[in-house]
């Protein structure tokens, strides 16, 4: 029984990641022409069967070529890093400190105000867009970055997590710290701060993986080819030529994989209970 | 534990300062809005924005499909995320790490969402294997169409909830698994007799974030269909969104403010249950 379910499993595996990697990698190294043909003869049901047609691609690496040369990519690239490094970072911060007053502080209008984070957590982006035209226009920062990073940076997501770690650790803790003298921002850096690793690498890991996924508001407020994120350029070939697709897909996944690859490292040692 | 001003001011002050700026602050404008005439001049409209919504057929049927597959996405990912955490733990040395499940989330949407038409296209390679067995069958049209768009969800989303599921799991102390020896030895009653209660507060986080994630399969949606999705799958974001690019603000804002109805309902229906089960 054990092991028929482990099989299983790891027939998910197969199926779960290395499937759509394995296809990706072999679409980008087809040439465009060849891929645009292959995809316009699956939409008119002109092929018999499409793992035979996998087999004849031709395979060449002319994308990648293409891409090391075109300089905008690697601009748009570092705009990416740039963007995801620096809302991770102000998120970590800002949610991390008011996760532990949530979790720890009395004050009147906690569990209001939690209650309000929640639902603006759930809040679909579309309610702000023309909210936020109105505001950025009136401060005087639309088009520029800030009208995607400034929000971002202040999620209520990260408050809400951090709660929920914090919330579990002793009371008695914290108090000693104090009574020793340690003023708060000490108690979050060397006592709250390691006893809610795992969660704090998980948020790290997630948030990461969201904020450089972000598109819609770089859609919305950010017309500057210039500023735009990795993100962007794949919706834009998405929309327009998805046989170009595959290639720099590749290139955008390495940051995120490799931060989970961190992730797993990190997490090793410390894997006895969560 | 009580707190003196000064600290308080410095630790909550950046989160709740963004908070309401960024946040409390356009919501109540749009709120405001969308009783407004948005394209002209911002006159004050009173409910006309949300009767001429209402009555729309269009906006009807995409919130019966919203809530439709929002529904059906939410048990299944409930179900499914606390089953794969069980399977995961009962081997942990061979057996993937829960945040394994968190890969697929680094793929490109704009990837994902073609290789899932190309997997479930008729030409495609689900009906390639078919193929060998003598079948084939169109997936992409009609009723059938959940199915896909299911599976799609949960192979996408499935990572938080697995990974939020495994530390509950983990975390349940065992003593209440040998009390339970003492009355039976049957692992399917202690999975769901001990095990399912004991994560209650997980299946509540579990809960909110499967719901912002099941708004979140519109990308993929709009990516394969551009602006007008098959029947069942045309969601209210298609809605908000095809107004949006048709200028039409007033609809987008009103429809997006009855969405936020929907999912403020739904986050005070769990936040009250989870009062009386915590």
């Amino acid at each position: 029984m054990k092991k028929t379910l482990i099989r299983l499993l790891k027939i998910l595996i197969w199926l779960v990641i290395l499937f759509p990697i394995l296809n990706m990698l072999l679409f980008s190294f087809t040439h465009e022409s060849h891929l645009a043909n292959l995809f316009r003869r699956i939409e008119y049901i002109e092929i018999d069967n499409i793992y035979r047609e996998l087999l004849h691609l031709k395979l060449s690496n002319a994308n990648f070529i293409s891409i090391f040369l075109n300089t905008m990519f690697w601009e748009q690239f570092l705009n990416s890093l740039i963007y995801t490094v620096s809302i991770v970072a102000v998120q970590l911060i800002v949610s991390i400190s008011m996760g532990f007053v949530f979790a720890k502080v009395h004050f009147r209008f906690n569990k209001v105000i939690f209650f309000l984070y929640i639902l603006v957590m759930a809040t679909p982006y579309t309610v702000y867009l023309v909210p936020y035209n109105i505001i950025f226009h009136a401060v005087g920062i639309q088009n520029s970055i800030w009208c995607v990073v400034l929000p971002y940076m202040f999620f209520p997501f990260g408050a809400f997590f951090f709660r929920q770690s914090i919330l579990r650790l002793d009371d008695a803790l914290i108090e000693a710290a104090l009574l020793d003298g340690a003023n708060y921002i000490t108690i979050i850096l060397k006592i709250i701060t390691p006893l809610i690793m795992p969660s704090l690498l998980a948020f790290i890991l997630i948030n990461i993986t969201e904020t450089w996924n972000l598109l819609e508001p770089f859609l919305a407020f950010v017309q500057l080819e210039q500023k735009h994120s990795l993100s962007v350029v794949l919706h834009d070939l998405a929309m327009s030529r998805p046989e170009a697709l595959f290639a720099p897909s590749i290139i955008y996944m390495i940051p995120p994989v490799l931060v989970y690859f961190v992730f797993e490292i990190f997490n090793h040692p410390n894997k006895q209970k969560e | 534990m009580r707190i003196s001003k000064k600290w308080f001011t410095l630790l909550a002050l950046p989160s709740l300062a963004g908070f309401i700026l960024l946040y409390l602050l356009p919501l109540f404008l749009g709120l405001y809005l969308s009783f407004t005439d948005i394209t002209n001049n911002r006159r004050w409209v009173g409910f006309e924005n949300y009767q001429n919504v209402l009555n729309n057929k269009v906006f009807q049927l995409a919130v019966l499909n919203t809530f439709l597959f929002t529904l059906c996405a939410l048990m299944v990912m409930v179900i499914t995320s606390f089953g794969i955490s069980n399977l995961l733990l009962i081997d942990h040395k061979r057996l993937p790490k829960p945040s394994f499940f968190m890969l697929p989330l680094t793929i490109p949407a704009a990837v994902t969402s073609f290789l899932w038409y190309l997997v479930f296209h008729y030409e495609g390679y689900l009906n390639g294997i078919l193929m060998g067995i003598g079948l084939q069958y169109n997936w992409l049209i009609g009723p059938q169409l959940y199915l896909p768009l299911l599976l799609l969800y949960l192979w996408k989303y499935s990572g938080y909830s697995i990974m939020i599921y495994y530390a509950g799991i983990m975390n349940i102390p065992s003593e209440y698994y040998d009390v339970f020896q003492l009355e039976s030895n049957s692992k399917l009653k202690r999975l769901l007799l001990i095990t399912w209660p004991s994560v209650y507060p997980q299946t509540f986080f579990v809960l909110v974030i499967s719901l912002i994630s099941a708004f979140g399969i519109f990308k993929e949606i709009y990516l394969v269909w551009k602006d007008y999705p098959p029947k069942q799958l045309y969601m209210l974001q298609n809605f908000i969104h095809n107004n949006y690019q048709r200028m039409a603000f007033g609809n987008a804002q009103t429809a997006s403010f009855l969405l936020l109805l929907l999912v403020f309902g739904f986050v005070g229906a769990l936040y009250l249950s989870e009062k009386k089960i915590v």
